[in-house]
């Protein structure tokens, strides 16, 4: 008995230890966006002495944040729309057709999980296709990049949906993209939920490659506008949280809005397990 | 409605061949059922009529007309699975109509073929449901339903009761013979259960490794089975098979009696089968000792499950004999008349009984 509670105890400890390393960051944050210029400067845990809610309207002015926002807000969606839809198609494809030619297509895919991307002479590529420093090229390298574990995900959640499925929509008369579209796509809306939150968060948090494919401002996202208020001459911790801030609060919204979606289990009932 | 002709279809994966040369016609009107052990390649068979599978060689023609290239849609066939294969996001009524929707009928059209199929099958009051909301049953109603509602010239049901319970899988069958003799479509019925096939036929199709044992009625195969596999696999409970050698015209039997037969076997080792009911207690025919194992009260009918003196084993039907127990030995008499002779490799010989 006493050693369970040894165990209990023990187990909680790791577990507040663990959302102290996740908490104690957005708590730094979200008192120091309150703060003034000089307190905010020891980016300490202490409570703002008086209330700069006024930060937060510097922000978005001096930042540009609106802009950055609809920037994050387009890259976050077109990528994840694109990502979800050609990942959904390939994994269909590549799970129910197997031939050693479509594995082999898979493993290559799903390698691209693994590599290192900065290994890649992507900035050639960007180059030659003129896509550098664009809207549009962002949005391709966005979802070139999540496809690999997005069809992964996919994949694994089609060998779910039993063929015979495909079979009765084929002898109803549909043809392969009557069949993906009105059968499938649908029996899929669990996983796909799961991808797309995964993908839009993903994409919406990321702070790199806009830094090295977007150079001029206008194209900023979110994640960048931080560099308004901190560079080499000017560090205004209380701006940079305010904005830090206020560019985590859609990724909480949607992960809020969204969680519910991923556990939603649609394909059960129509054929006996 | 229409006829269904395979002509030498043959399906093989790689050098791996599941159906060998095959030739079979399925009368305009009939309910034919493929019947045989699993993995003989009936359901195979039904998938490359039904265009899932496609065939290596040979010709399956529909209706006069040959269909080995056609689409599932473009052969008129429509299917029932096992498994139901419901679309799980649809409701009932859209289930039914899929297949109306995809054929681009207006929408008034589709509501009134859906609320004629699903009066004939009693399923109203299901209609906006989903599959995940019904019963095992109704799942298989609506399956049926969404067969039916485009009047096809075929249908096909692979195994489709093997899912339900016992007693769902009768009514079921009592309903698709039912339905047989309302729609008076072509029907094509894969089973591994022979009570099934046995029940529902017109002409059964006994399948074994790719190949047809043998084509026939349910009576024809019941009482002239062409092999030891046909014999073996028709009737319930199974039909007994004593090892015999004939011997200047009787055949004597292992397992103690001689039955005195007309025409002479060439063969030397040769089987003698002989159906539970056929056996009579008392009586002057060729008597058998057994020793009871199980008696298998079924309540209408009792089954004894014995060995013989040569170790082998034998169902007898005993209807009237209430009072024998395990362990007793008794005296059963053979209807000679009804006992078939087979070769040991399992070809039947035809002898009768001498009168």
């Amino acid at each position: 008995m006493a050693n369970k509670n040894l165990k209990a105890a023990g187990a909680h400890s790791m577990a507040i230890l663990a959302s102290l390393v996740m908490v104690i960051p957005i708590y730094l944050i979200a008192v120091n966006a309150f703060k003034s210029r000089a307190q905010a400067s020891a980016m300490s845990m202490e409570l703002p002495t008086e209330w700069h809610f006024e930060n937060f309207s510097t922000v978005i002015a001096q930042g540009k944040l609106w802009t950055s926002f609809f920037n994050s807000l387009l890259y976050a969606t077109a990528s994840t729309a694109i990502t979800t839809l050609v990942s959904a198609m390939a994994a269909y494809v590549l799970s129910r057709a197997r031939t050693r030619g479509r594995r082999f297509l898979y493993l290559f895919i799903i390698m691209g999980i693994a590599l290192p991307i900065n290994y890649f002479t992507l900035t050639s590529v960007m180059q030659f296709t003129n896509l550098n420093n664009t809207r549009l090229g962002i949005i391709l390298l966005y979802a070139a990049t999540q496809i690999p574990f997005t069809v992964f995900l996919i994949y694994g959640f089609i060998e779910t949906i039993p063929k015979e499925l495909d079979e009765a929509a084929i002898v109803d008369g549909c043809k392969p993209l009557s069949l993906f579209f009105l059968i499938i796509l649908p029996l899929l809306t669990p996983v796909l939920a799961t991808a797309a939150i995964l993908n839009f968060l993903g994409v919406w948090s990321d702070f790199i490659f806009p830094l090295y494919y977007l150079n001029s401002s206008a194209n900023w996202p979110m994640t960048l506008a931080v560099y308004n208020f901190f560079g080499q001459f000017q560090q205004d911790w209380n701006l940079v949280s305010a904005d830090i801030l206020l560019t985590i609060l859609p990724v909480i919204v949607v992960y809020l809005l969204g969680q519910r979606f991923i556990l939603s289990g649609l394909t059960s009932g129509g054929v006996k397990g | 409605m229409a006829s269904v002709e395979l002509k030498n279809v043959s399906k093989s994966y790689g050098s791996l061949e599941v159906i060998d040369t095959l030739n079979l016609s399925i009368a305009d009107g009939s309910f034919t059922v493929f019947v045989g052990p699993s993995g003989c390649g009936k359901s195979t068979l039904l998938r490359m009529v039904a265009g899932l599978e496609p065939i290596s060689k040979g010709d399956v023609i529909i209706d006069g007309r040959r269909v080995n290239d056609a689409d599932p849609i473009q052969r008129g066939i429509a299917m029932v699975f096992q498994n139901y294969a419901l679309y799980p996001h649809m409701t009932v009524e859209q289930n039914i109509g899929f297949s109306l929707r995809m054929a681009k009928l207006d929408k008034p059209a589709i509501a009134q073929r859906v609320a004629a199929a699903a009066a004939t099958l009693q399923i109203e009051p299901l209609l906006k449901r989903r599959p995940a909301q019904l019963s095992g049953g109704q799942r298989q109603r609506v399956a049926i339903g969404r067969a039916i509602v485009r009047n096809p010239e075929v249908f096909l049901f692979d195994e489709p009761l093997s899912n339900l319970d016992a007693e769902l899988r009768v009514s079921m069958r009592v309903e698709i013979a039912k339905l047989h003799n309302t729609l008076k479509s072509t029907m094509i019925y894969v089973t591994h259960d022979q009570t099934e096939a046995m029940t529902l036929a017109d002409q059964i199709v006994v399948m074994r490794a790719g190949k047809i044992e043998q084509v026939g009625t349910p009576d024809g195969l019941y009482e002239d089975p062409q092999n030891l596999f046909v014999a073996g696999f028709i009737g319930s409970p199974r039909m007994n098979f004593l090892r015999a050698s004939p011997s200047n015209g009787s055949v004597q039997l292992e397992a103690g009696p001689t039955l005195a037969i007309s025409g002479a076997p060439s063969t030397q080792d040769m089987v003698v089968g002989i159906r539970p009911e056929h056996f009579v207690f008392g009586g002057d025919g060729p008597q058998l000792t057994i020793t009871a194992d199980v008696i298998e009260n079924l309540g209408g009918t009792r089954y004894l499950y014995g060995t013989t003196k040569s170790g082998e084993a034998l169902i007898v039907e005993a209807r009237e004999q209430t009072g024998i127990t395990s362990g007793d030995q008794v005296s059963v008499g053979l209807r000679t008349e009804r006992a078939l002779f087979f070769e040991s490799s399992g070809q039947r010989l035809k002898l009768s009984a001498a009168s």
